[in-house]
């Protein structure tokens, strides 16, 4: 019992210690200039276009019921005037963030998972070692860098979505109108709020990447261990979400 | 004056585990410039990890490693650029980049490596896939090709970057008679015409006995026999007796 206990601690240490050395080796491929710009933009696309519709469709989807609840309840109390801003903050904050990157990380950080466990299988990634190119400049940098770009862009687009979808919903209420649902944002919504929101998806989308590159780098020689990989890499980002999500929360809005 | 052998590769005392099994035990041996040196065993014996040893791919827990007199223990993966650069590695299932066609495969590594022009790196990817016979198949996709054909296209890939050293892991595995003889000639044709030092790992008992200078026979990851062609063929060792003429009895533990 106790030496189980004690292996999935080390276990625990050795996968931090080595998801650490591949974020410092990230960081260090792109201040030496060894980010291969192509791959980039390909990646950049490759995520925008995989899950931009269904980041959508979560978020309006999500949008809506929150403007729903959010009409009924304030309706009650006379509050229908900040209906609006009151989906918008719970968007910006919260939902679109973490909503969003959830998507993505099902949609692209799988992909990137079964990628390069693929190429891992297939000696493809020794391959490249031997002929003098660092498997982490040449694949692990462009997604990292994309994922850096395009997961802010994705959750700012889907925080408009959001709002969107819950307005299609509020204005069903006889105390709602169009224009007051609109109006009742740029009044109240502070800009930090919605930068804050964008913050916590950057350091989002750096442990998509990360523990995607890393689960597919990782994974062993069988053919199943990359579906295990893949799997991996959407729980692993997922719980890895949650627990950076409360922590940025605490930070970037402290009580008082 | 008669020409020293020089060694361009040096073994001492290498040893691999995997949990508890040794996978290579205490393995040394010496490959010489210009030499075609074969490593047979069965299917297991550790031939495939000794070359990626060689290159580094996988480090070992004991023992060193010397190509052309530099150790290459210790070495981080950017000086270890430099040294693979010098060898080149021909891959069991070929390795193939699955994203890239085929003319991209084989200028990968002078793409990356040199500042040739496209005119250039045309003519000389057309060139080396005409030397393993895979002319006209520069727009081709890896998914397109058959099994032999992506492995010769794997050898076009590593003897563009003109290396030294060639590792060879299972070159003629599942490659039709003639092509294999093809890919067998290649290897003598390089060491004849340029010098090249090739490390032939298979377990085609004929094939090497045909091409190699030395071979070593590897039996549990222990060196069971080393020498020339005709002495491994006249040896009395039963091991080698039992793989050489590939009989079921004997030895050798299936």
């Amino acid at each position: 019992m106790l030496t189980a206990v004690g292996r999935q601690v080390i276990a625990f240490f050795a996968y931090f210690g080595q998801t650490t050395q591949l974020h410092v080796d990230n960081l260090r491929g792109l201040l030496t200039g060894k980010l291969e710009y192509r791959t980039t933009i390909s990646q950049m696309a490759h995520i925008g276009v995989s899950s931009l519709p269904i980041a959508a469709v979560t978020m309006v989807f999500s949008g809506m019921v929150i403007g729903y609840h959010a009409a009924i309840q304030a309706s009650k109390f006379g509050g229908g005037g900040y209906v609006g801003w009151l989906v918008a903050e719970i968007m910006c904050r919260e939902l679109g963030p973490v909503l969003v990157c959830f998507v993505i990380a099902a949609e692209a950080g799988s992909a990137m998972a079964a990628e390069l466990g693929t190429m891992k299988v297939t000696e493809q990634i020794d391959a490249l070692r031997t002929m003098a190119t660092n498997p982490v400049d040449y694949l692990v940098l462009p997604r990292y860098v994309a994922c850096l770009v395009m997961v802010p862009l994705l959750v700012f687009v889907g925080d408009i979505i959001g709002v969107t979808g819950g307005y299609f919903m509020a204005v069903l209420s006889p105390y709602i109108s169009h224009v007051v649902y609109f109006s009742s944002i740029p009044g109240n919504l502070e800009a930090w709020t919605v930068i804050a929101g964008i913050l916590k998806s950057v350091v989002f989308g750096l442990i998509i990447a990360i523990v995607a590159c890393h689960q597919g780098l990782t994974c062993g020689q069988a053919s199943e261990e990359v579906a295990r990989a893949t799997t991996r890499s959407v729980v692993y980002s997922i719980m890895l979400i949650y627990g950076a999500n409360l922590l940025l929360t605490i930070i970037l809005f402290p009580p008082g | 004056m008669s020409k020293v052998p020089e060694p361009i590769i040096e073994v001492n005392n290498l040893w691999y585990r995997t949990g508890d099994a040794d996978i290579l035990a205490n393995v040394s041996f010496e490959v010489q410039r210009g030499e075609i040196f074969g490593v047979m065993g069965m299917s297991g014996a550790g031939k495939t990890t000794l070359l990626r040893l060689l290159m580094r791919l996988v480090d070992p827990d004991e023992g060193d490693i010397i190509i052309a007199g530099e150790s290459i223990m210790g070495l981080s993966e950017t000086q270890l650029s430099r040294i693979r650069a010098n060898i080149g590695m021909c891959f069991q299932y070929s390795a193939l980049f699955d994203s890239m066609t085929v003319a991209e495969n084989v200028a990968f590594g002078l793409r990356r490596g040199s500042k040739l022009s496209e005119e250039e790196l045309r003519r000389k990817i057309a060139e080396h896939l005409e030397i393993v016979g895979m002319h006209d198949t520069e727009e081709k996709m890896p998914s397109e090709l058959s099994g032999g054909m992506r492995k010769r296209v794997g050898i076009a890939r590593a003897l563009i970057l003109n290396p030294d050293i060639m590792l060879y892991d299972e070159p003629t595995a599942g490659l039709d008679p003639i092509m294999a003889s093809v890919i067998d000639n290649l290897i003598v044709r390089l060491r004849d015409e340029f010098g090249m030092t090739s490390v032939v790992v298979t377990h085609e008992v004929d094939e090497l006995m045909s091409i190699s200078d030395r071979i070593m026979m590897l039996y549990q990851g222990r060196i069971t026999a080393c020498g020339s062609p005709a002495a491994l063929q006249q040896s009395d060792n039963p091991y080698v007796q039992q793989f050489v003429h590939g009989t079921a009895h004997g030895p050798i533990q299936l």
